[in-house]
C-alpha cells in the first residue's frame, strides 16, 4: 500500500489526465470485483453552464428514457463556486454481471437522491425508465455509461476491462526462487505477476507445441499437402 | 461471409487426409470486400491436434491456429454453420499464443 501522499499524487495525476484527456477513468483492482464506487462531478441544470464540471457539462442531456432525475441536480457550492461531486458506493451480489453493477449503482444513487430529497419517491414510471437505463442492451450499455459519468468509456471498455480481471493467488517457494521471482519482475512490465504470467503462458505454449507436433507425426503428409493444395489454388487466381 | 463462419473448401486435388473445412478469421473488412480474392481461415481438422492451439467448434472439429491459409474465395462453395462467440473467443487466444500478440 502507497502512503498517503504519494496516493494523493497518483490520484491528482490521472484527475489530470481525465480533465486533458477530456475522458473517463475507471479504476478495477485486481481482486475480484465484488464492489463499486462512482465519483463524478455534479452537474449544473442545463447543458455546457459549468466547465469544471468536465465531459459530462459539455455532452448532450441524456435520453428522457436513462433515469433523468437520477442525475446530478445539485448546484456548485455558493462558497467555492466549485460543482461538488457525488461519491457512491456500494457491492452487487454478481460481479461479473455488468448489469448488476449497473443496478445497484443506479439504485445507489436513487436511494442517495432520497436520502437528500431531492428526489421525490420512485413511481412505476420513474422505475420503468430505470429499468430502461440498465445496460441489457448495448444502446442501454452505452445510456447506462453516459448517465454514471464514466464518460466516454465506452461499455464495450468496460466489459473488457472487467473481463481482464486478475486472480489473487498465494504461492510459497524458497526465498531464492522468491528472489529471483522478485528480482526479475522489476524488470517485466507489470512487475513479479507479469512475470509468472509470462513464464505459464510460454510452459502452455510449449506443451501445446509439443502436442501440435505428435499431431503433425501422425499425419506426416498434412503440411506438404496443405501448401501443395495452397499454391494450386493461389495459381488459379494468379 | 463473415468471421466466424464455417465454410467448405472445394480443393483443387483430392488428397487424403486434408480437411475441407474452414473457418473464416480474417476480419469482416476484408471478408466483405469481394474485390479482395482471399480471405484467412483456419483448418478445421477431424482430430485434436493439441489443447491450446486448437479449439472444438461445435461437431465440425477442431480449429486449428496452426494451419491458416488463404482459400480463394471461390473456393469456399458451401456455408456449413458458425462458431459460437465463446469459441471464436478462444479462436482469437490460440491465435494470439502463436503469434505471441
Amino acid at each position: 500500500m502507497l502512503d498517503v501522499s504519494t496516493r494523493a499524487a497518483v490520484l491528482s495525476t490521472l484527475d489530470g489526465l481525465r480533465r486533458g484527456g477530456e475522458m473517463g477513468i475507471l479504476l478495477i483492482t485486481h481482486d475480484p470485483f465484488d464492489g463499486w464506487a462512482v465519483c463524478r462531478p455534479h452537474r449544473r441544470r442545463g447543458p455546457g453552464t459549468d466547465r469544471r464540471a468536465g465531459i459530462s457539462a459539455r455532452r448532450p442531456a441524456p435520453p428522457r428514457a436513462s433515469l433523468h432525475e437520477g442525475a446530478a441536480v445539485r448546484r456548485p457550492t455558493a462558497r467555492s463556486g466549485r460543482p461538488t461531486r457525488a461519491f457512491l458506493r456500494g457491492e452487487t451480489s454478481d460481479p461479473m454481471n455488468v448489469a448488476a453493477v449497473a443496478a445497484s449503482i443506479l439504485a445507489a444513487e436513487r436511494a442517495a437522491e432520497l436520502r437528500r430529497g431531492r428526489l421525490r419517491a420512485p413511481s412505476t414510471r420513474t422505475r420503468r425508465r430505470a429499468s430502461i437505463a440498465l445496460p441489457a442492451s448495448p444502446s442501454d450499455q452505452d445510456q447506462f455509461i453516459d448517465h454514471v459519468g464514466l464518460v466516454p468509456v465506452r461499455t464495450a471498455r468496460v466489459c473488457t476491462l472487467l473481463r481482464m480481471q486478475r486472480e489473487r493467488l498465494t504461492v510459497s517457494m524458497e526465498p531464492q526462487t522468491a528472489a529471483r521471482v522478485r528480482e526479475c519482475g522489476t524488470r517485466t512490465r507489470g512487475g513479479a505477476s507479469a512475470y509468472l504470467e509470462h513464464l505459464v503462458r510460454q510452459d502452455a505454449l510449449r506443451e501445446a507445441a509439443t502436442s501440435a507436433a505428435s499431431w503433425y507425426a501422425a499425419h506426416p503428409t498434412y503440411a506438404a499437402d496443405s501448401e501443395a493444395e495452397t499454391l494450386a489454388a493461389l495459381d488459379e487466381i494468379a | 461471409m463473415r468471421r466466424g463462419d464455417l465454410y467448405r473448401y472445394e480443393p483443387v486435388m483430392v488428397r487424403a487426409g486434408q480437411s475441407t473445412t474452414r473457418l473464416i478469421v480474417s476480419a469482416d473488412a476484408v471478408n466483405a470486400n469481394n474485390d479482395l480474392p482471399t480471405v484467412y481461415a483456419m483448418h478445421v481438422v477431424d482430430s485434436d491436434p493439441g489443447s491450446l492451439l486448437a479449439v472444438r467448434v461445435g461437431g465440425f472439429g477442431w480449429a486449428f491456429a496452426l494451419e491458416i491459409d488463404r482459400p480463394p474465395r471461390r473456393r469456399l462453395v458451401e456455408h456449413l454453420g458458425r462458431a459460437t462467440p465463446e469459441e471464436l473467443e478462444q479462436v482469437d487466444n490460440a491465435v494470439r499464443a502463436v503469434f505471441e500478440v
